[in-house]
């Protein structure tokens, strides 16, 4: 009996240590943009943003520390989970802009505080948790969420409680669609998937002007899952108005073991550039492939995913040169290149695009807040309707985004009407040059120039 | 006579106190006005209710399904949907939802319970996976960004509401007639057979019970009760996707049942209220200290529940001291050869 009760003692402890050792491969795992070492991660992650705070307030001249009552900005973003690394990434970009602008006199005179939620992937959670933010911590202001999903449901919430909203990351075109026409307390900062997309077909037509060749014929590479469909429909919405051609649309099922055939279809077709998007084994392997057959396309620009994840480098090497990958930040664009340095020093790792739009979306609170002289609901929410941010936000620094005006609007995109979206938003082109990213377009945003035709060695 | 009456005292209170416990769940709205806190309770009730579906399977037949997600999903789809492209009343599209439900669910596991052993666990867990794959790959059910239903003024014709209390009160009222009906199945003659079939196939075939067949009707009647839920959770949340169908809420529905006790048509509901505003504490007050600290102090509860009241809570209060005070001074409990000697008299 005693016997019987040691080992299922032990059976507990060890389940219990294996769901930890779950939790954390899970969390690296899905790593994007930057690697963050385990250690560092767990440090962020336990050092809530009012520990930051106070150490840059002291640092600061006294006279600027801010008094009264705080502003609650409610944060709802996976903290556990497989998306937890992505969640941390974000939190990191809010609590680097709340700690400057603590710093800086807060707002209005008054200190911002986070206050979070975790919604841990799943929509229902995600409500549970607006919920619980709105009425019983009584949040001012709401960001949110990572996935799209998430902040359809976050959003209605916010709209009920009359909780401004912005969403830093969330890119599925149909957010601001005619359906959500209403909800007008919720505003996006990043750009839409489809204009993901439209950027890296004007990327293509720019790149004329560097390489001297025009590009005239595209080719789609990439998974059958939802990320594939997604690149195709939105390749389909614009190739004319670009003037594109489209050669082939190869596809492959998730976690393919072998790409050959696709790749051959590819090098028959013999398109300018190739444009894909595949998770990190696929990506890859592609890669791999196009060495073993021997085929270099002068070309290649992905859609983020497993082309930005942090491995892609690592497992290619020197092979993996030249390809280029849409990328919402780089630490190398001419206005992130000071913040990064600070950011790197506070967490030690880079900012990425994730954290840039975050810390973005504070600032845009902030500015949006001392517009209307109050953080009553539907004042903010008239100030973020009229905000417009040129260059760089008042009392702060300039935008460290790839564009260089904020301001929501209502407009149509590809014939289909959209609300209170920041039509300014794009993308930066990144490419890998030398085993780094370097960002390459827009033109205005850096130095480096596209290597051409991508060496792939 | 005497005894008669100690029996009619005893049906007496057990009903006054099941009033008295549902007199102090529909009072709860006018007292608590936190819509947090009455959030809490509706997925207490809709979650309890799913539980009660997969207790039906797993507790009372004995048959483990790893799928009740996706009988949920789908009856949430089907519902979603059918509001969504033909507009017709979502009352009306949640019978439309259950009804189709039953029929796939019925389809597909008929030939799966020629098997036996583990087989329908394991079917089980495919079919979950393989609905939420072919959803993800459908057009017509929007693929992975899922379906939102129309937002609008409160209606009770399209149960759609901003505020929470006829949301709790709809929830309320589907886990009670979900349990009401669990009840009189178990007190019927199919009650009997499944345990029958649970205890033994084999004997059970032997006096002429057919397992095929009350196998079946279990997984139906389990399917159209998750797809009811599924109908609340859509009307409800007002988004669906398919990661709605994932493995790890299937298990979510197995969870109350289990620490409820699954031998009981009640487990499910005491384990509802017990876990999920549990679950609930433990994230809004550890995520944002130490995130995914709350799961494992919620995996350490369930360890422990499950080593030490294997049989759930309600298999330990049965044995229990607490079992025995209620009995003789609150229900004052006649020792049940009196209750037997009654009813055969055929007197209450």
């Amino acid at each position: 009996m005693k016997a019987r009760k040691v080992t299922s003692m032990l059976c507990a402890l060890a389940l219990s240590v294996v769901a930890l050792a779950g939790c954390a491969s899970g969390a690296i795992n899905s790593a994007q943009g930057q690697a963050a070492a385990p250690a560092e991660q767990e440090r962020t992650e336990a050092a809530p943003a009012e520990e930051a705070a106070p150490a840059e307030e002291t640092a600061a001249a006294d006279e600027n520390a801010p008094e009264g009552d705080p502003i609650r900005l409610g944060t709802i973003y996976a903290m556990s989970g497989g998306n937890a690394a992505i969640g941390a990434n974000i939190l990191r970009g809010i609590d680097f802009a709340v700690a400057e602008i603590n710093a800086k006199g807060g707002v209005l005179g008054r200190p911002l505080e986070v206050v979070r939620g975790d919604h841990a992937g799943d929509p229902a959670t995600g409500k549970s948790e607006a919920e619980r933010l709105i009425t019983q911590e009584h949040v001012d202001l709401m960001m949110g969420c990572h996935m799209s999903t998430v902040t359809e449901v976050v959003a209605q919430v916010c709209q009920q409680y009359g909780v401004p909203m912005i969403t830093a990351i969330s890119t599925l075109d149909r957010l601001t669609d005619a359906d959500h026409e209403d909800m007008d307390y919720f505003f996006r900062l990043c750009p839409l998937n489809s204009v993901y997309v439209e950027d890296m077909l004007k990327y293509l037509k720019d790149s004329t002007e560097q390489t001297g060749e025009e590009i005239k014929t595209i080719a789609i590479f990439t998974d059958r899952a939802a990320i594939g469909q997604e690149l195709i429909r939105c390749v389909n919405l614009f190739k004319d108005e670009y003037g594109l051609e489209l050669v082939a649309e190869v596809d492959y099922t998730s976690n393919a073991t072998d790409l050959s055939a696709q790749v051959l279809a590819l090098k028959d077709a013999n398109p300018d550039a190739i444009l894909c998007d595949s998770y990190i084994g696929d990506a890859t392997l592609f890669v791999q492939t196009l060495k073993a057959q021997n085929y270099s396309p002068k070309m290649i620009v992905a859609k983020a995913n497993g082309f930005t994840d942090p491995s892609f480098i690592t497992n290619l090497g020197s092979i993996a040169n030249g390809v280029a990958s849409v990328v919402e930040f780089n630490p190398d664009l001419t206005n992130g290149v000071e913040i990064n340095e600070e950011f790197n020093k506070e967490f030690g790792v880079d900012m990425n695009g994730h954290s840039a739009e975050s810390y973005t979306v504070v600032w845009i609170f902030k500015t949006a807040i001392e517009a209307a002289g109050s953080v009553e609901g539907e004042a903010v929410k008239e100030a973020l309707t009229n905000l417009d941010i040129q260059g760089e936000f008042p009392g702060g620094r300039k935008i460290v985004l790839p564009y260089d005006r904020i301001k929501f609007e209502n407009y149509e995109l590809a014939g289909e009407p959209h609300y209170r979206d920041n039509t300014y938003a794009s993308v930066a082109i990144a490419q890998i040059q030398d085993g780094a990213w370097k960002t390459v377009w827009p033109f205005n945003f850096t130095e480096t120039k596209i290597a051409y035709p991508a060496p792939l060695e | 006579m005497d005894k008669k009456k100690a029996v009619r005292d005893y049906h007496r209170n057990l009903a006054v106190t099941a009033g008295i416990i549902l007199l102090i769940f529909i009072a709860i709205p006018i007292f608590v006005k936190s819509p947090y806190i009455l959030n809490v309770f509706v997925l207490v009730f809709y979650m309890s209710t799913l539980s009660m579906a997969w207790n039906l399977l797993g507790g009372m037949t004995g048959q483990n399904s790893l799928g009740h997600a996706a009988y949920m999903g789908l009856g949430a789809y089907a519902s979603c949907l059918l509001v969504v492209r033909t507009g017709i009343n979502p009352w009306l599209s949640a019978v439309a939802g259950m009804v189709a439900v039953a029929v796939v669910a019925g389809v597909i596991f008929y030939p799966c319970f020629i098997l036996r052993g583990p087989y329908f666990t394991l079917v089980s867990i495919a079919f979950g996976e393989a609905i939420r794959q072919f959803i993800i790959n459908s057009e017509f059910f929007g693929r992975a960004s899922g379906v939102g239903l129309p937002y609008g003024k409160d209606s009770w014709i399209d149960f759609r509401f901003g505020s929470k209390v006829p949301y709790y009160y709809v929830g309320l009222a589907m886990m009670i007639l979900i349990y009401a009906f669990m009840k009189k199945i178990e007190r019927s003659k199919i009650g009997y057979a499944l345990k029958t079939i649970r205890e033994d196939e084999d004997a059970a075939a032997a006096i002429g019970i057919n397992p095929i067949k009350y196998k079946i009707m279990a997984v139906v009647i389990s399917a159209m009760v998750a797809a009811l839920v599924g109908f609340f959770y859509a009307s409800y949340i007002r988004y669906i996707d398919p990661e709605l169908m994932i493995q790890a809420k299937s298990t979510e529905a197995v969870l109350p049942a289990i620490v409820g006790g699954a031998a009981f048509v009640e487990g499910p509901i005491i384990g509802g209220l017990i876990m999920i505003p549990l679950s609930e504490f433990l994230r809004a007050t550890y995520s944002a200290i130490l995130p995914g600290i709350n799961m494992l102090m919620y995996a350490v509860v369930l360890l422990v529940v499950i080593r030490f009241r294997p049989a759930g809570i309600l298999g330990w209060y049965m044995n229990s001291r607490a079992k025995q005070f209620v009995d003789e001074r609150i229900l004052k409990k006649p020792s049940v050869e009196v209750i037997e000697e009654v009813e055969m008299a055929g007197g209450r």
